[in-house]
């Protein structure tokens, strides 16, 4: 009764938000040395599964994978900004027949944490993406795993498993906010225009993560000084900012392990940007994308935006999508030569399948890799408020092209958008400046002066 | 019954009495509850503006009392809705939200209980699986209502983390509380309880009107006298340990942990010895504490690579002691424990890694080659003196190459002086006073210049009447205007409608001074042919001889020098006069001539000092009296209230006396709210000026360098740092004095001077910089009985890095003097370092 009362209040308490109902087959446990990882949902290279199977064998390295999965459940319950208890959603992991991926993000959308486990021993039994569950006993035995304890994994419990483990089967509901789906698929589109900005060894980067300011909320910028990254308490040229210190909290239980850390950022970022923090552990890396500011998500950073609004690029990807096999690493060479498509318009798709949530990016390798999201694939690009706002705009006629500008009708007045700078007269622009990306005008002027070329040939 | 069942309920609500709804809704049969449902959602309007009618009324205001409609309509849905969910969804509607909750939750809690068992079971349910932990709840009765429905119906609570939080976070009943048996285990699994439960004190604090029960002190008691299971509590905290979370959330654990005092129990030592490494420092203590001398073999082993790996020099120390112990009890090699030893080097606190050194000295014949090779490899991170000292046990250690900070000399940024459009006063006024009068009033020459005037010359009714005084050069353009072409219009003397001198900046004085002798003589007919301060040169001076043969067509023409006009064109003289020309001038008649001769021989020259008094920096300045009164205001006196019009000019009236205009600008820092947002580029115009550059250059350079704000970001500042040592008009050493008083007063930050002096140096000012350092360090650091801090740690690191960037050498006493302290703390050390640089001296530590 509980549970259908739960999930009944859930709607109430979220109205206009989807609901991700997570069903395991049991809970996941760690036992001894053996830690059985429950799934629920997702899509293996057979189609839609309900409980896949995707790995069963050795981790080679038990003590790092147990922190480092505790570290990704940390971000998957912390809302680092106004911190508060609230929903928790489960780490999705991906199979690519070499590694497994694990990922999460945080509750308050500004911290993504990924965990790409390659000291694996043992049978890859499929290729896919699923949820997998993470609950209160699993992260206590995790955390007693120690140095030299051997562990056994599996991801999708056997049959077997699941009965001899008297565990009902667990049912969770929790709300999905667009926004914080959007941030998730968005971080991909974020991190692939990122470069690696500085390199330190294990002891270094003990010691510069212990120099970072206590302070949770502080901003800083650190550049690259010999073998050691200098903290900066404002911005300069070819520095890489983190703001809000405290969100990297979950590689400091790591760093015991650390082999090196790997910084990424944007090229010529300039004021607050987002950055990529990557630690190598044996056998693995643990990789942490943190938002330009601890209030704001990932999602509304409108990166996606540029390439969203062409339908030439939602095509390509329809192209594109199959020709995706949970493939370790996603050439842009070998898709175009497969789909017949020129290399840019294979970038231009994979950013569409982003944000789809069709494919994530490994900035080490410098690779897109196949992962769906195991949530519902249409609400991503659907619910994107500034483009479904402005597919509204141009539809409902307010779009009027006059040359290289275009005349926008809003309740709020005209706006005036020149095409070529991407720029408008509306505050959002004017307080943004294309900061966040193109604005919901521009975007209409955009679509619409696509369908008046394509009406013209 | 029909109505009358509502009526009756609707009074009540109308009383605002929850008791009285309630005893009517008790008397309802079945149908009589069903009206009353069914007109309920319907008089929820009513109800709220007819209490608001009612509060407005009265005489005394009682905010609460507009509210006092809610709880009489919740008491009668309650008991009369149908069914569980819609009571559920109907206590909490939105437009019932209050500012707070009703003080007796009796009334609604009596109808509940009138309601079948099975339905008011499942009300509690829902209820308490409604709470969120949010903030609208905190301050409802969401929490209380569900739990005391569940205790009064006897529910097992469902299995709701919430519902746990709000169950601590009201003061505890136990041990007879019915739901401690579901929710006391569940405690320690909760998110959120933590959280609850921070501020949790075993004795209130004494500031604390209404002591609250304390969960501490109640679990402690009720486990001492045998109640709750010793164990079970223990277990549960080392539980959430496990857990993980930050030490905040988990200080309540901690402290209960630490009250329970649990014995020694093999069954969890495992579970300690796994939070050594990553629980926060409160919980990894705790664990120590119960682990101290249980522990053999392996397990000792990882104890010890945990404790020497936290940041903690406390738990740093015990694994020092403890891999001590373990090397004396054992005989074989220590290979195993090398990579802990070397971790420990990684400890920030100095004095750990000093005992680190030692210990690995100590037991350096216990390592095999492997194993000492590893301690070497990490030994890279010591400061100097310890790699020393590690070198002799383990061989020579190549010291890091940590000076590779990625300096690279560079020459400093160029920098052009601005470039000024013609000043357009000083146009206007001059072709004004060519025009005017040989105009005779309103003809020709004027059209060209009144065009924005003539819109004033056109009102009706001007401000000219509207103001007593006239306090800026508009109305004093308009006035001129009027007079040019209405001669005698206004009969007033124009001195009359001058601002009081202390009512108006210095500088813009000078200004309406001008306008107001020009009216004068418009008005007299003594208006000179033209003016003497008109400048000549792009930079707003004006050139001695031209000045020289202005004053000879003065004495030709008979004409008498206007005095601001006067004033201002003396200080508009370049610093350098040609010899001829100074010549030309002692050949002058007139009591002009004679004061330009003065002026000549002996400009005056203000000497300035910078106190700082309180938490401002202030300007004591000195100066010969000249006679002229304008040129004694602008050079002998700074105005101590902070006027600021028109400051984007002041530089052309002071182009030749740079620190003199600084020494008026420099009050404006302090006052960033008043400052126009230029104030940078008023302050980079400085720059260019002629004149010295002393105190107040510096001081005033040195308020902005720590300035975070976004009208004076960081680059801005240190731009004009870099300006000031292009043009060679930094007073480094006097701006750094500066930079320290501002640090000592708490102003700014001294992580944020550190990076923009670094910014500096690394843009090819670092020999200014380095001065500017000298000026900083005997400032700033510490002496006498003052206690240092890491700010002043880190800024001498900074200086030891600029020092070499500089090549600078030479000891700087109050280093010196730190450096003898007999004491040794991280900030002498520091000390040590940098004198022991700058006076090449070997590495006194290491002797």
């Amino acid at each position: 009764m509980a549970s259908a009362i739960l999930s009944e209040s859930i709607s109430n308490f979220t109205a206009m938000t989807a609901v991700q109902a997570y069903s395991y087959a049991a809970p996941s446990f760690l036992d001894g040395s053996r830690l059985g990882l429950s799934t629920s949902g997702g899509r293996a290279l057979s189609g839609p599964l309900p409980r896949p199977r995707f790995f069963s064998g050795l981790v080679t390295e038990a003590a790092p994978a147990a922190a480092g999965l505790l570290a990704l459940s940390d971000v998957a319950m912390t809302r680092y900004h106004q911190p508060r208890p609230g929903w928790t959603r489960d780490p999705v992991v991906t199979c690519d027949g070499q590694r497994l991926r694990m990922e999460s993000f945080s509750a308050c959308g500004g911290v993504y944490a990924r965990l790409d486990l390659a000291a694996l021993d043992g049978d890859i039994l499929d290729r896919g993406t699923t949820n997998v569950d993470v609950n209160g006993p699993l992260r206590e035995a995790l955390a007693r795993v120690g140095g030299k304890d051997p562990l056994h994994l599996g991801v999708g419990a056997d049959e077997m498993a699941v009965t001899t483990l008297d565990g009902a089967v667990v049912e969770k509901k929790v709300p999905l906010p667009p926004r914080w789906l959007r941030g998730f698929a968005e971080v991909q589109v974020i991190a692939a225009g990122f470069d690696l900005r500085a390199e330190l060894t294990g002891p270094h980067a003990v010691r510069f993560l212990r120099s970072l300011p206590r302070a949770a909320g502080a901003t800083v910028w650190v550049s690259p000084a010999g073998r050691d990254l200098r903290v900066h308490t404002d911005a300069r040229p070819g520095a890489v900012c983190l703001a809000g210190a405290g969100r990297v909290a979950t590689l400091l239980p790591l760093l015991r392990f650390a082999k090196a850390l790997r910084v990424y950022g944007p090229p010529a970022g300039s004021g607050s940007t987002a950055s990529v923090w990557e630690l190598e552990l044996p056998g693995m890396r643990y990789t942490l994308a943190i938002s330009p500011a601890p209030s704001r998500g990932f999602s509304g950073e409108g990166a996606v935006l540029d390439h969203l609004s062409t339908d030439e690029a939602a095509g390509d990807a329809d192209v594109l999508a199959p020709l995706l096999a949970f493939e370790p690493a996603i050439e842009v060479g070998a898709l175009a030569d497969a789909s017949g498509l020129a290399p840019s318009r294979v970038r231009a798709a994979l950013t569409q399948l982003g944000t789809a949530g069709r494919v994530g990016y490994d900035l080490h390798e410098s690779a897109h890799f196949h992962r769906e999201l195991p949530y519902d694939r249409d609400q991503v690009a659907e619910l994107n408020p500034r483009l479904t706002a402005a597919r509204a705009l141009a539809s409902s006629g307010a779009v009027l092209m006059t040359g290289d500008r275009a005349e926008v009708t809003t309740p709020g007045g005209v706006r005036i958008v020149g095409l070529a700078e991407g720029s408008c007269t509306c505050e959002w622009w004017f307080d943004h400046r294309g900061s966040r990306g193109p604005c919901k005008h521009v975007l209409a002027a955009r679509i619409v002066a696509r369908v008046a070329v394509e009406a013209n040939a | 019954m029909n109505g009358r069942a509502w009526e009756g309920v609707r009074k009540g609500i109308t009383r605002a009495d929850a008791g009285e709804v309630a005893e009517r809704v008790l008397e309802l049969d079945e149908a009589g509850r069903r009206e009353v449902a069914r007109e309920l959602p319907g008089h929820i309007g009513p109800a709220r503006t007819a209490q608001q009618r009612l509060t407005e009324r009265r005489r005394d205001w009682d905010w609460q009392l507009t509210q006092a409609w809610i709880e009489p309509m919740r008491v009668a849905g309650a008991g009369t809705i149908g069914g569980a969910a819609a009571v559920a969804s109907w206590l909490f509607r939105r437009e019932f939200a209050r500012w707070s909750p009703a003080s007796d939750m009796e009334p609604l809690l009596k109808v509940i209980a009138a309601r079948p068992a099975a339905w008011q079971a499942d009300l509690a349910v829902r209820l308490a699986l409604r709470l969120r932990g949010s903030r609208a709840q905190a301050s409802d009765d969401s929490a209380a209502l569900a739990l005391e429905l569940l205790r009064r119906t006897g529910t097992v609570p469902p299995d709701h983390e919430p519902l746990v939080a709000a169950w601590v976070a009201l003061p505890p009943r136990l041990p007879d509380d019915p739901l401690a048996a579901h929710l006391l285990p569940r405690m320690f699994e909760a998110e959120g309880v933590g959280r609850a439960l921070r501020e949790d004190r075993i004795e209130p604090p004494r500031w604390e009107w209404e002591p609250q029960q304390s969960w501490l002190r109640t679990l402690r008691d009720l486990a001492a006298s045998g109640v709750i299971d010793r164990e079970m509590l223990a277990d549960g905290c080392v539980r959430r340990f496990l857990r993980g979370g930050n030490a905040a959330d988990l200080r309540f654990f901690v402290r209960l942990h630490e009250l329970l005092d649990p014995a020694p129990n093999p069954a969890r030592a495992r579970d300690y010895l796994r939070l050594l490494p990553a629980a926060p420092g409160p919980v990894a203590e705790a664990a120590l504490k119960q682990l101290r001398g249980s522990l053999v073999g392996d397990d000792a082993g990882e104890a010890v690579s945990a404790l020497l790996f936290r940041p903690e020099s406390k738990l740093v120390r015990a694994g020092l002691t403890w891999l001590d112990r373990l090397a004396r009890d054992g005989d074989g090699d220590l290979d195993h424990l090398a990579p802990a030893l070397a971790s420990a080097f990684l400890c920030e606190s100095y004095p750990i890694q000093e005992r680190t050194v030692r210990l690995a000295v100590r037991h350096a014949g216990r390592f095999t080659p492997v194993g000492a090779e590893a301690v070497r490899e990490a030994a890279t991170v010591l400061p100097a003196d310890l790699l020393a000292r590690l070198s002799e046990a383990y061989g020579h250690v190549e010291p890091e190459a940590g000076l590779d900070d990625g300096f690279l000399p560079v020459a400093l940024p160029e920098f052009k002086p601005p470039v000024h459009e013609p000043d357009p006063f000083e146009q206007w006024l001059d072709k004004f006073v060519r025009d005017a009068p040989a105009a005779g009033g309103r003809r020709t020459g004027l059209a060209a210049v009144r065009g924005a005037v003539m819109a004033a010359l056109n009102r009706p009714r001007s401000r000219l009447d509207a103001e007593r005084t006239w306090s800026s050069v508009d109305l004093w353009a308009e006035v001129l205007m009027r007079e040019a072409a209405h001669p005698g219009e206004r009969a007033e003397a124009p001195r009359e409608h001058l601002p009081k001198p202390r009512t108006v900046a210095a500088p813009y004085r000078m200004m309406l001074e001008r306008c107001a002798e020009i009216l004068a003589g418009l008005r007299d007919g003594t208006l000179p042919p033209y003016l003497l301060a008109s400048p000549t040169t792009a930079a707003g001076q004006v050139e001695a001889g031209e000045l020289v043969a202005r004053l000879e067509g003065y004495e030709r023409a008979g004409a008498v020098a206007l005095p601001a006009d006067l004033q201002q064109a003396l200080l508009r003289l370049p610093r350098v006069v040609p010899a001829e020309v100074a010549e030309r001038a002692g050949r002058l008649t007139s009591e002009a001539g004679a004061t330009l001769v003065r002026w000549l021989a002996d400009r005056p020259e203000p000497r300035l000092r910078v106190v700082w008094r309180g938490q401002r920096p202030q300007v004591v300045v000195h100066l010969e009296r000249t006679g002229l009164d304008l040129v004694d205001a602008l050079l002998g006196r700074v105005a101590s209230t902070r006027l600021g019009q028109s400051m984007e000019d002041w530089h052309r009236v002071l182009p030749s006396d740079r620190e003199a205009l600084a020494m008026h600008l420099l009050p404006h820092v302090h006052a960033a709210w008043e400052r126009p947002t230029n104030f940078a580029d008023v302050v980079s115009a400085m720059l260019h000026l002629e004149g010295p550059a002393g105190e107040a250059v510096g001081a005033l350079l040195a308020a902005l360098l720590g300035e975070r704000e976004w009208y004076m970001p960081a680059e801005r500042a240190e731009r004009l740092l870099l300006e000031a040592a292009a043009t060679g008009c930094l007073p480094a050493e006097r701006c750094g004095h500066h930079l320290g008083l501002t640090l000592r007063a708490g102003q700014i930050k001294s992580a944020a001077v550190r990076s923009s002096l670094e910014s500096c140096a690394r843009q090819g000012a670092q020999r200014e910089v380095w001065e500017i350092m000298t000026g900083l360090l005997t400032s700033y650091l510490p002496t006498g009985d003052e206690r240092g801090t890491t700010a002043h740690t880190r800024i001498l690191a900074f200086a030891l890095d600029v020092a070499r960037w500089a090549g600078a050498h030479g000891a700087v006493g109050v280093v010196t003097q730190l450096a003898e302290r007999p004491r040794s703390s991280a900030l002498v050390r520091a000390a040590r370092v940098l004198d022991d640089h700058l006076t090449a001296r070997k590495s006194r530590q290491a002797s």
